[in-house]
């Protein structure tokens, strides 16, 4: 005890720490209860001298907020699916690793790796897996065939004649119409060069304007020739050099209104949008009635699985999931969640379980072993008893953890925090809040945060009684 | 169950892979334990007794040897298939489980034919404890046993799936001194009534030759001599078992022998005819000391310490090894306070020569 002489003393030594808390710490806590119970608060206006209403209508307005409710639903289902799977999984990890000599360090540093990546960065990486769409260059090569077609839907005519590392040709024949594609690539689609040669005559033209793209030519009825393109931002085409912007489901003619170019969606069994058909009518040489030819752009073997994971699966004889892009599933989404939650989760767990079978004394094992005890009973019996205050401990932080899931959505959805099309659907506690304050809501923010305080308590609490029963310390 | 050891060895391969030394631990170990006995592995620590214990139960596989319990070869079999208990240093209880947990644990790990009923296990558990005299205290954790009856639960459970062998490492280590005694009896007075063939390891040549039918004394994965606690310390077959058993321990001269006179210093201290003149070790029990004004060996008197029944004279001499001589006399004998020296003479089947290149016993009749 401290001389009450020398008392001032101690208290200057403390005061630097003191002070630091009590600004940083303690004072925000305070003001996030202050303002939670404050009606519209705003610090501006605060200083200025106003006065704000006392009351709970901040927490009424939270529970009757539809996005507070989604977030409250999306963290509780990440947190009862994550802390188990994690647990369990990082549990027999660690009792695998334990229990192997050579290589254990080795993997041990790599179960460990994803602790000291950047979870942003792991999430648009798991983002890239789970994709479906990907970049087009690919697309090209693999994943898109291309038809031409007359009026008898008759078979495609165009065929990949050439194919290396820099170039594609595409040969193709409708109504004796010699018709041929020439794509020399540069590696990059962009700056393809596109050749039409249309009836024995070849025009040119460069595809720059055009990003990575389908490109596809026509004849307009004057003679001369129309370069049509698929890109990621709908359908555009050139025209005597000129380009123009044309919506998805129709072209409109050119300024010279000679010719028209329609193009039409293909859908497939399911209704999903695959593909485009563009079609135009078109006078044979040989003379006759003009005769309405397509060109069909629509991807072949089920679009483009170019994420891992899809690959996978379709490799497996599956069905590719749309798991994170537009218009996909809740269930995927929250699979893919779960997924990236659990292995971002897992190296902590490991090495926390790991250092707990590590204290464990291996005369435990010997005498199980000397008793003949089977190596499941050994891992119920033994082991997890002997690890239940570890446990406790990850299941605890691993809950606290959950319930303040924020970057991790952040990381695969971006900050839409939902699909493309769907911003907000995976909204959690945290990012509520977040936007909240964004939104200049104080109340509504702090009036959150203590409810999720509330929350995290309430099952800490729990947690706490029920590992007084099962823990053995 | 006698357990037959066929030249058990033991190499640990070197730890810094530098200097490729090998560790033998145990070296050559040629041994039958007789069926029913109580046998003491005896040594100072790095002995390789663990060692030789852990390759009875099958924890650590044999370098080369062969072990056999009666007739089976057992050397290649795993522990659980060998039929032993063992009763670890620390007593290994599982610290979550009751003792009755504790003890019915091997029980529960049986399966197929000799798989019991929930009452046969109950029945056995029951058994095994009164046989420790732990009894009352079934639904106790670990953690609130003393260490005498977590040494009894270690013990129970070790004995209640009736092992073919008994093996205790270091059993009384973790008692203190007043719980050893009785400990030390407990466990011999089990063993008389289970028969079952028990080998326990131990630094403490005192608590082996209490209760031990055999004591075997090992020195750097040697073992220097086998037999009887008494018939063994009263003829050591070298140096070294002779220093290692005996509290307080043997004192040892440098003398030498001249045509048949045992000499330490200028003084004869008894004669050996047969013996070659040689230099020597001379080693004399404590008790082989008695007090006399004429004896031949003179010693510079430092204190007596008292203690109650007899006494224990600390003295010095050129001659001694031992920085102090430790003699025990009767307290009856009084030495004369103040004298600065003292004059013994020597029981001569308490003086044992010793060979002071190999430090082997020089056997010879001594008078």
């Amino acid at each position: 005890m401290v001389d009450s002489k020398h008392q001032w003393k101690a208290w200057i030594y403390l005061a630097p720490a003191v002070v630091l808390l009590a600004v940083f710490t303690v004072w925000p806590i305070i003001n996030t209860v202050r303002m939670a119970f404050l009606a519209d608060y705003k610090p501006l206006e605060a200083a200025g001298g106003a006065t704000f209403a006392f009351g709970i209508a901040n927490f009424k307005k939270a529970f009757a907020f539809n996005a507070f409710l989604t977030c409250l639903k999306n963290t509780i289902l990440l947190c009862v699916l994550t802390v188990p799977i994690s647990t369990a999984l990082a549990l027999l990890i660690a009792v695998a690793l334990n229990s192997i000599k050579p290589l254990q360090k080795f993997l041990q540093t790599i179960f460990f790796l994803p602790y000291v990546t950047n979870s942003i960065a792991i999430g648009m990486v798991f983002a890239a897996m789970f994709n479906i769409i990907g970049n087009t260059t690919n697309l090209y090569k693999t994943e898109y065939a291309i038809y031409a077609r007359n009026k008898e839907e008759q078979a495609s005519v165009f065929e990949l004649s050439e194919r290396d590392d820099t170039h594609y040709s595409f040969v193709g024949n409708v109504d004796d119409i010699y018709y041929y594609m020439d794509l020399t690539t540069q590696k990059d689609i962009d700056k393809c060069d596109v050749i039409a040669d249309y009836s024995g005559r070849r025009y040119s033209g460069s595809s720059k304007a055009i990003s990575d793209s389908n490109v596809f030519f026509s004849k307009n009825s004057n003679g001369s020739y129309k370069l049509v393109a698929t890109t990621s931002e709908g359908i555009k085409y050139l025209n005597s050099g000129k380009e123009s912007s044309l919506s998805a489901l129709q072209l409109t003619s050119d300024s010279s209104k000679a010719a028209e170019i329609f193009a039409d969606p293909v859908l497939n069994e399911d209704g999903e949008e695959i593909g485009y058909r563009l079609w135009f009518m078109q006078t044979p040489l040989k003379g006759g009635d003009a005769v309405k030819t397509y060109f069909t752009v629509e991807h072949i073997s089920s679009i483009a699985s170019i994420g891992i994971v899809n690959n996978l699966i379709e490799r497996f004889g599956g069905r590719r999931v749309n798991w994170i892009n537009a218009s996909s599933s809740y269930a995927a989404n929250i699979f893919v969640m779960v997924v990236y939650i659990v292995w971002n989760a897992l190296p902590f767990k490991i090495l926390i379980l790991m250092g707990g079978l590590q204290s464990i004394n291996k005369q435990y094992y010997d005498a199980a072993k000397i008793d003949g005890t089977s190596r499941r009973r050994i891992l119920t019996r033994i082991t997890i008893p002997l690890l239940s205050p570890m446990l406790a401990y990850v299941i605890i932080t691993g809950f606290i953890g959950g319930f303040k899931e924020y970057t991790s959505i952040v990381g695969i959805f971006g900050d839409s925090m939902g699909p493309t099309g769907d911003p907000g659907k995976l909204q959690t506690m945290v990012g509520f809040i977040y936007d909240s304050l964004a939104g200049n809501n104080y109340g509504l923010a702090s009036a959150s945060a203590l409810i999720l305080f509330a929350i995290i308590f309430v099952v800490t609490m729990i947690n706490l009684q029920v590992s007084k029963k099962r823990v053995h310390y | 169950m006698k357990v037959v050891l066929q030249n058990v060895t033991k190499i640990f391969p070197s730890r810094n892979k530098k200097s490729n030394e090998e560790v033998v631990a145990v070296n050559n170990f040629d041994f039958t334990i007789p069926d029913g006995k109580l046998v003491g592995l005896l040594g100072p620590s790095g002995c390789g007794k663990s060692t030789t214990l852990y390759m009875i139960c099958g924890l650590q596989k044999l370098s080369s040897g062969k072990i056999f319990f009666g007739d089976d070869d057992v050397t290649d079999l795993s522990p659980e298939n060998r039929g032993v208990g063992l009763v670890f240093q620390n007593y290994a209880l599982y610290p979550h489980m009751t003792v009755k947990q504790n003890i019915m644990f091997p029980l529960q790990n049986l399966t197929g034919k000799d798989k019991l009923t929930k009452e046969e296990m109950l029945e056995r558990t029951q058994e095994a404890a009164k046989l420790v005299q732990i009894d009352e205290l079934l639904d106790r954790k670990p953690s609130e046993l003393s260490g005498g009856q977590q040494q009894r639960v270690a013990i129970a459970r070790a004995l209640v799936k009736m092992p073919r062998i008994l093996l205790l490492d270091e059993p009384l280590s973790n008692l203190d001194a007043r719980l050893r005694l009785q400990t030390r009896e407990e466990i011999r007075r089990i063993q008389r009534e289970t028969k079952i063939t028990t080998i326990f390891v131990t630094h403490d040549q005192e608590e082996a030759m209490s209760i031990s039918d055999v004591i075997v004394v090992m020195k750097l994965g040697v073992v220097q001599q086998i037999g009887a606690p008494q018939d063994v310390y009263d003829s050591p077959r070298n140096l070294f078992v002779a220093k290692f058993l005996g509290t307080p321990p043997i004192n040892v001269f440098e003398g030498q022998i001249k045509g048949g006179k045992v000499m330490i210093g200028d003084e004869v201290v008894v004669t050996a005819s047969d013996v070659p003149d040689q230099k020597l070790y001379i080693g004399i029990r404590p008790e082989g000391f008695i007090v006399d004004p004429n004896g031949p060996l003179t010693c510079n008197l430092q204190s007596v310490e008292v203690m109650g029944r007899d006494s224990s004279v600390v003295s010095t001499n050129d001659a001694s090894l031992n920085p102090t001589i430790r003699s025990i006399i009767d307290s009856d004998i009084k030495v004369a306070p103040g004298s600065k020296t003292v004059n013994f003479r020597i029981k001569p089947n308490k003086i044992f020569l010793f060979n002071k290149e190999t430090e082997e016993r020089i056997f010879c009749e001594v008078k």
